[in-house]
């Protein structure tokens, strides 16, 4: 059956309903803070920005601290509640979009401090443009899964897990044109390895991004997409969705 | 630690319910503070006091009462042992086997039916029919014994006397007609067996006694002439030398037993009501019918009340006064013959005691009587109560509340 | 067999099925407790009824084994087969009926007599075993409802004597002794400690191999825990039937998940 977000407050228990309640807002607080690390991270970046790179490097313990945190109220649902059905869905795909959330934030702040060894190398830094063009993807894939997960919508995680093709292929084509920065000038190699670090992270940040998507579907719809097709996903999904 | 991180969690939670649900107030007075409940009222507490003084007072009395009769019996009755042994059991054995005479008639009479009425209640009779039928027979007990004995002695007795032959086969043939009822019922088509269902026997079978009346009332003299060629009562006296009085022991016993069938039956169905249900179920889901539920289960879980019914019921038998002074004839002989009269001690002691003179040795020989009754009704009611508050509580335990 | 987390049509197929309800209703006095009741319980597995108070799964199981027989006052249509055989038809021998059906109840109710008696009952009812014979099925069935050790020592004592956990697995002893096909369970642990419940529990799922079992509770993790299909009724109608598995993770109708999740219906 197919829930909706106003679902998980409709117990007889008050308590219950508030636990999860807090349970998604923790959530949410810990997804609003890894976005902005991202985002910061890039900026950082892009603007030559060493003092906010080190602030995200450092905020990355926020983001344990409430990883932590969540992990443990999930834990106590389990003990206390033992819940079933969309209940229990909703404190698994928790559990999962909290890992996720906090490998993102471990991403941020790889980003951050390959920022930092950039602008302290003092060169120019080349595909930088590539960078700008990926980021943008994945930080609205991030926030498009993010909302997603707020609301409930089967539709916009589903954009989310498509996005992330469309990510993969992006960073094919820079990866190969930062091989060719590396191969026509042997001085920039270090800092296009650095880019190409970042890159790495970013497409990173968009596979995890996927996955929280795939969490909400799971969690709506109690299936497991993981490993299936991308193909036919949006067909078993969203068919049954009429059915 | 464990238990510190769990303590924190417990006082929020606990916290939380504190401040949503306030008690309401009882008055709008001042809250009342720990210190002066309102349970330390003193006029309430006086009340209190007063009501179980008085409670306890009267129980005591009750006690005292019954310690007290028993020891007057005892002291009056010392006298007898300086009496002759042979005079004594001379003037006593007779009362004592009238008084075993009546009661044995009175329980031949009441058991059948008293159990039979209590198992067919319990156990077959719908629920509704049930609350409607038992304080009926419960009200029976509240015909004075009075009545019983005078219906029992100036119109039953005449009636049989006449009729002797109808009554006689009418003690055999009722009983049996039931059986035959019953097979009758079981050979009965299917369709006709679910028009008249087993758990209103009690409605059908009446029409059918009825019938078996009117035909014992019509046979009975037929088969009289033809078989013996005269009156059943003169060819007892000329034939075979029984006497037959009006007022004799079968009488006795009807009345006795009529009078006796309401404790026996409302004790003995209490007993097996209290058989828990699940009980027969499970032993219906073992594949055992309603009989055999019945006898393997229901009877045995409920066996010692209904050892306590019979018990009260032959206590009361042994004690009863008015039925046996106005259904025995009031003869004190030592006859076995169901048709000759008896004197009970009871029926004695209402009979003697005004004409005996205090002092003289019938008078202690009548307190005498009186004591044994006392002493045995004491120990059988008491055995009896006993027996059934035990099984009571058992059966609770065992679940009789689900 | 049991869930996969896609297909929602993994129910047990006719050819598995030992026991059959077929559009079964039943009415007590005039008022409707079961409509129109469909389902098919696998062999060998264990199947569980849930349902809020009164929504007719102890009826259900009662009908299963002709219980509703002892009141004039019920009326049914429909059908229930075991084994093919419809129970209710006219030359079905109740007795043989409830013997190849076991039934447990909601409170212990072992008979006034002894362990060894009790267990004996049902074997008694069918006429004479040789003592010799009878003594190793006594054995057998305490053994298989795990409860042998605790009592081999005192067979000759009242049943009575045992603990609320103990009596129960009497119960259920008594019952295996008569060698059922399938035994019905009506709430066999709601009135035991937590202890015992999971005795019970174990001793359910042990007997799978040996019968077909069906399970009412009100408690819904223990038809979680123990069950291999659940079937969810509510004020007599069969709202959902699908693997526990399913069901306890992605129910099909909102009806049942308010009712698994404890919302508001």
């Amino acid at each position: 059956m197919e829930i909706n977000s106003e679902s998980h407050s409709q117990h007889i228990s008050r308590q219950f309903n508030q636990e999860l309640e807090e349970l998604k807002t923790h959530l949410m607080a810990m997804g609003g803070l890894v976005e902005k690390q991202v985002q910061d991270a890039i900026t950082a970046l892009l603007e030559n920005d060493s003092k906010l790179a080190t602030k995200v490097r450092d905020n990355d313990r926020e983001v344990n601290d409430l990883h932590l945190q969540i992990d443990e109220e999930c834990t106590r649902i389990l003990a206390r509640r033992q819940p079933a059905a969309s209940d229990l869905r909703l404190v698994l795909a928790v559990i999962r979009a909290s890992s996720d959330l906090e490998r993102i934030g471990d991403e941020a702040s790889k980003i951050a401090r390959n920022a930092i060894s950039l602008t302290e190398s003092n060169n120019v830094i080349r595909g930088l443009v590539e960078v700008r063009h990926i980021s943008e993807h994945v930080r609205k894939m991030l926030r498009d899964a993010l909302t997603s997960f707020a609301r409930f919508d089967l539709e916009l995680a589903i954009e989310v897990v498509r996005e992330d093709e469309l990510v993969d292929d992006e960073y094919g084509s820079a990866m190969r044109s930062l091989i060719t920065f590396m191969a026509e000038d042997a001085r920039s190699i270090s800092s296009v390895l650095s880019v190409m670090w970042i890159l790495r992270a970013l497409e990173r940040v968009g596979d995890h991004a996927d996955n929280l998507a795939e969490h909400v579907v799971y969690l709506v719809k109690g299936l497991d997409i993981r490993h299936s097709d991308p193909d036919t996903l949006e067909a078993t999904v969203l068919d049954r969705d009429k059915s | 630690m464990t238990c510190v991180l769990s303590t924190t969690f417990c006082d929020l939670s606990l916290h939380h319910a504190i401040t949503m649900t306030q008690p309401p107030r009882l008055s709008s007075s001042a809250p009342r503070t720990l210190a002066e409940p309102r349970y330390q009222r003193p006029h309430r507490q006086r009340l209190d006091r007063l009501a179980t003084s008085v409670i306890t007072a009267g129980a005591f009395a009750v006690l005292a009462a019954i310690l007290a009769i028993g020891i007057f019996l005892l002291w009056e009755s010392l006298p007898l042992l300086a009496m002759d042994d042979m005079a004594l059991i001379n003037s006593l054995s007779p009362l004592a086997w009238g008084t075993l005479k009546a009661a044995l008639a009175a329980m031949l009479f009441a058991l059948p039916l008293a159990l039979g009425a209590a198992v067919y209640t319990a156990m077959y009779m719908p629920a509704r029919q049930r609350t409607r039928i038992k304080p009926l027979l419960e009200m029976m007990e509240a015909i004075p014994g009075v009545v019983i004995g005078f219906i029992a002695g100036l119109i039953l007795a005449p009636w049989v006397e006449r009729h002797l032959t109808v009554t006689l086969v009418l003690l055999v043939w009722l009983p049996a007609s039931a059986l035959v009822a019953g097979m009758l019922w079981h050979a009965l088509h299917k369709r006709w067996r679910q028009r008249l269902p087993f758990s209103s026997a009690a409605l059908w079978l009446i029409p059918w006694f009825a019938l078996m009346v009117l035909l014992a009332l019509w046979a009975a003299p037929l088969a009289e002439q033809y078989l013996l060629g005269e009156d059943l009562r003169r060819f007892l006296d000329l034939q075979l030398g029984i006497d037959y009085a009006t007022r004799n022991a079968m009488i006795v016993g009807a009345a006795m037993g009529f009078a006796v069938i309401p404790s026996v039956y409302a004790l003995a169905e209490d007993a097996l009501s209290d058989v828990p249900p699940a009980l027969l179920e499970g032993a219906q889901a073992l594949g055992a019918d309603r009989w055999q539920a019945l006898w393997k289960v229901a009877l045995p879980a409920a066996g010692p009340g209904i050892f306590s019914a019979v018990m009260i019921g032959a206590g009361r038998a042994v004690g009863e006064t008015m039925i046996v002074l106005m259904a025995s004839g009031n003869t004190a002989l030592l006859s076995a013959s169901p048709f000759e009269g008896m004197r009970s001690m009871a029926a004695a002691i209402a009979i003697e005691m005004p004409e005996a003179a205090p002092g003289s040795s019938n008078y202690h020989m009548l307190i005498f009587a009186a004591l044994l009754l006392f002493g045995f009704t004491f120990v059988v009611n008491t055995l009896a109560e006993t027996v059934r508050l035990r099984l009571r509580t058992r059966l609770k335990r065992m679940g009789g509340g689900a | 067999m049991l869930a996969s987390n896609q297909g929602h049509n993994n129910m047990p197929h006719q050819d598995q099925s030992c026991l059959s309800i077929d559009a079964f209703s039943l009415a007590y006095a005039g008022k409707q407790a079961l409509h129109e009741l469909t389902l098919e319980i696998p062999r060998h597995r264990v199947t569980a009824f849930i349902g809020p108070s009164g929504c007719g799964k102890s009826t259900l199981l009662r009908a299963i084994n002709r219980l509703h027989d002892l009141n004039d006052e019920t009326s049914h249509q429909g059908r229930i087969m075991v084994e093919g055989i419809d129970i209710h038809s006219p030359d079905i021998d109740v007795s043989e009926l409830r013997r190849r059906i076991g039934m447990v109840f909601q409170t212990p109710n072992p008979f006034p007599m002894s362990i060894y008696e009790n267990v004996a009952f049902g074997l008694r009812l069918q006429g004479r075993t040789a003592k010799r014979k009878r003594d190793d099925i006594i054995e057998w069935a305490l053994t298989s409802a795990a409860l042998w050790d605790e009592v081999k020592d005192r067979l000759h004592q009242s049943a009575w004597q045992l603990s609320g956990g103990q009596q129960q697995r009497l119960v259920i002893a008594r019952t295996l002794a008569v060698q059922p096909e399938i035994l019905l369970l009506d709430e066999p642990a709601s009135a035991l400690d937590p202890v015992s419940t999971l005795k019970i529990e174990e001793l359910i799922c042990n007997l799978k191999s040996q019968l077909t079992l069906v399970l009412v509770t009100h408690n819904m993790q223990q038809a979680a825990r123990v069950s291999d299909f659940t079937a969810f009724l509510s004020q007599g109608e069969l709202i959902e039937y699908g693997p526990t598995d399913q069901l306890f993770t992605n129910p099909r109708l909102r009806h049942t998940e308010n009712y698994i999740t404890g919302r508001i219906n």
